[in-house]
């Protein structure tokens, strides 16, 4: 990422001197981030095709769209209709917002380490989750109806803000973020709820067990059409609302108090940044559970590739946050085929060693 | 024109600032002196809406507060004492982002002459977390600039409030920078700035505000504030104040202090 050692070891040079010297090729990065869009469209695409295109019955597209042209085998068309049709979506909102969700949270709390997964911000919309469906019944018969399908994503919702809150309340001391009691705060906050959730779960019945693995943990496996339509609109409007905090996370980079002189009101801004992370959260944790790692490897490796400006930085992440999680599918279907790896192994494989190479380059910045 | 009045700040239970009562006009490079504690940066950082304070604070009529953060951002721009930066921007990312933030984004050559008037055009594309602790400082005065570029907008003079905007500094660009700081006044802004260095304060301020324990201590012109009296008072030990014929511009030397403390 540094420029050319020559540039970097020029000695300092007057004034005078410098302007004697070419201006500068000011390497913008603004124009290679916006580039990215297209490109990363152009890879979300592929990987849509190829993961409908993917999986244990060998029904492909192409053959599928012939049969149904002729009219015959429902065969085809169940499997791509009501099975990988729904997976594909459900990957795409949950790499989304998982990816997003990440990078909203590392610019809130002014780090890279940042990551719902990482401090418990997934596991505190699993506990709401796990919740809504163990303690589903002491809600008040006409609201649970009202809410229907809802109640669990909402509850999901519920407890990443609960979690988001708390942490930024503990690790945020007038305006400055202490790294070291983020994450600390973090993993305590995700070993209470992950504790509280195995208590609940060891405390279900039959029916509440097949509703939580209805709702899945850490797999896109159970993707059907009525998971699509409860995550699409919350992850929809965190995504969203997340692109248009760019200019104000950008401002946020340098503390609150210099963000609020760069006319930024800081303190919508953080609310707008909690409710966005834990709305993306508790949306791919209600119909996925918990997939770690995307959030953190989908922002640093945006960042090193076209900078950490906000704004197409949040597009970018929605779009290969999506790939890369529909890529992890695919390899978790193939890898053990006709099985199913789950794909949480996948996503930390990959996403464990990069976590570990961020830690490693900031290890002067973590001493606090 | 900025306004204080009985402005007080309280942390916990210690009281910082009691009832200040400041001004500074445009055209004016306005200097807040003081010994290490005195409330120097506190005062800077009520000035500027940053922290709650009581009593009232206005800059040309609009209210200092949180609430007009958006309406004082194309006023006045606030380079704090030391920025840490979270992400990997590089310098010209730094400046931009003022940039965009004051009414000056129609011109998108305006980041590189603000690096350009703090002498770091040839570091745009550096990383602002490779640079020194005077590199940065100066790149996020020139931010603070590509944010408030001219000296009078359309609707009154712009401000620059400085804290201790050359503690990193070597001496030749400190004198460079408080030049810049002095032309933005001349040409009809308001600077007010925190400042360490007593000397550089003689040399370059229009009016001096003294703080001690939290309250102002005297007031007025250089040289009628920074007088071998008042500093001894100040700073607890005996200074010496003397002022050369040609321009009468005061100056201190530590050696000429006898190292007592005052009486």
């Amino acid at each position: 990422m540094r420029l050319s050692t020559a540039k970097t070891m020029r000695p300092r040079m007057t004034l005078t001197q410098a302007e004697t010297l070419a201006p500068p090729r000011a390497r913008d990065r603004r124009a290679t981030a916006r580039r990215a869009h297209f490109w990363l469209t152009l890879l979300l695409l592929c990987t849509c095709a190829i993961s409908l295109e993917t999986g244990a019955s060998g029904v492909s597209l192409l053959s599928a769209l012939r049969s149904g042209v002729a009219g015959e085998a429902p065969f085809q068309s169940i499997i791509l209709w009501e099975v990988r049709l729904p997976r594909v979506l459900l990957g795409v909102l949950v790499g989304a917002a998982l990816a997003v969700s990440g990078a909203v949270m590392q610019g809130l709390f002014r780090n890279p380490l940042a990551d719902p997964g990482i401090v418990g911000v997934s596991a505190g919309a699993g506990l709401g989750a796990v919740t809504a469906i163990v303690l589903g019944g002491l809600v008040p018969i006409g609201l649970r109806d009202s809410l229907g399908i809802y109640l669990v994503p909402l509850a999901a919702f519920l407890g990443g803000w609960a979690s988001v809150l708390l942490l930024y309340g503990v690790a945020t001391r007038s305006g400055r973020t202490s790294v070291a009691t983020m994450l600390l705060a973090g993993i305590a906050l995700g070993a209470l709820s992950g504790a509280v959730s195995g208590l609940l779960i060891h405390a279900a019945d039959d029916q509440q067990l097949r509703d939580l693995t209805f709702w899945g943990l850490g797999s896109l496996a159970g993707a059907t059409w009525t998971k699509v339509a409860v995550a699409t609109p919350i992850i929809a409007v965190a995504v969203i609302g997340a692109t248009l905090l760019g200019r104000s996370l950008n401002g946020l980079a340098f503390g609150e108090a210099t963000a609020l002189h760069l006319g930024i009101p800081v303190q919508r801004v953080k609310n707008l940044a909690i409710l966005t992370v834990a709305a993306a959260t508790g949306g791919a944790v209600a119909v996925s559970g918990g997939i770690g790692f995307i959030g953190i490897v989908v922002p640093h490796l945006l960042r090193l590739a076209t900078g950490p400006d906000h704004g197409p930085l949040l597009v970018n992440c929605a779009l290969l946050g999506a790939s890369l999680l529909l890529g992890a599918d695919i390899i978790s279907r193939l890898i053990i085929a006709p099985a199913e790896l789950p794909i949480g192994i996948v996503t930390a494989v990959l996403g464990a060693p990069v976590f570990l190479w961020i830690l490693l380059r900031r290890r002067g910045l973590m001493d606090l | 024109m900025l306004r204080a009045d009985k402005v007080s700040v309280d942390i916990g239970r210690m009281r910082i600032l009691s009832e200040i009562d400041a001004t500074a006009a445009p055209g004016a490079v306005t200097a807040i002196v003081g010994p290490n504690g005195s409330g120097k940066t506190t005062l800077l950082r009520a000035l500027t809406g940053e922290i709650a304070a009581r009593g009232n604070l206005t800059l040309d009529g609009v209210r200092i507060s949180p609430r007009n953060a958006a309406a004082l951002a194309v006023r006045r721009g606030v380079l704090p004492q030391a920025s840490h930066l979270a992400f990997p921007f590089t310098v010209l990312e730094v400046v931009r982002i003022g940039h965009r933030a004051g009414r000056f984004a129609g011109r998108p050559d305006l980041p590189l002459h603000a690096l350009d008037r703090v002498g770091l055009r040839h570091m745009a594309d550096r990383f602002y977390q490779d640079l020194s602790g005077g590199e940065q400082q100066r790149v996020q005065l020139a931010r603070v600039m590509a944010q408030i570029w001219e000296p009078v907008g359309q609707d009154g003079p712009n401000w620059l409030f400085l804290d201790e905007p050359v503690s990193s500094l070597d001496i030749g660009q400190q004198l460079a920078i408080m030049r810049l700081a002095r032309d933005f006044a001349t040409r009809g802004g308001g600077v007010v700035t925190v400042m360490h260095d007593l000397n550089l304060t003689a040399m370059f301020a229009d009016s001096v505000m003294v703080l001690h324990n939290g309250k102002v201590a005297a007031t007025g012109t250089p040289r009628d504030v920074l007088t071998s009296a008042i500093l001894s008072r100040v700073y607890d030990c005996n200074l010496q104040v003397s002022t050369p014929p040609p321009h009468g511009i005061a100056y201190i030397l530590p050696q000429a202090s006898n190292g007592t403390a005052a009486p």
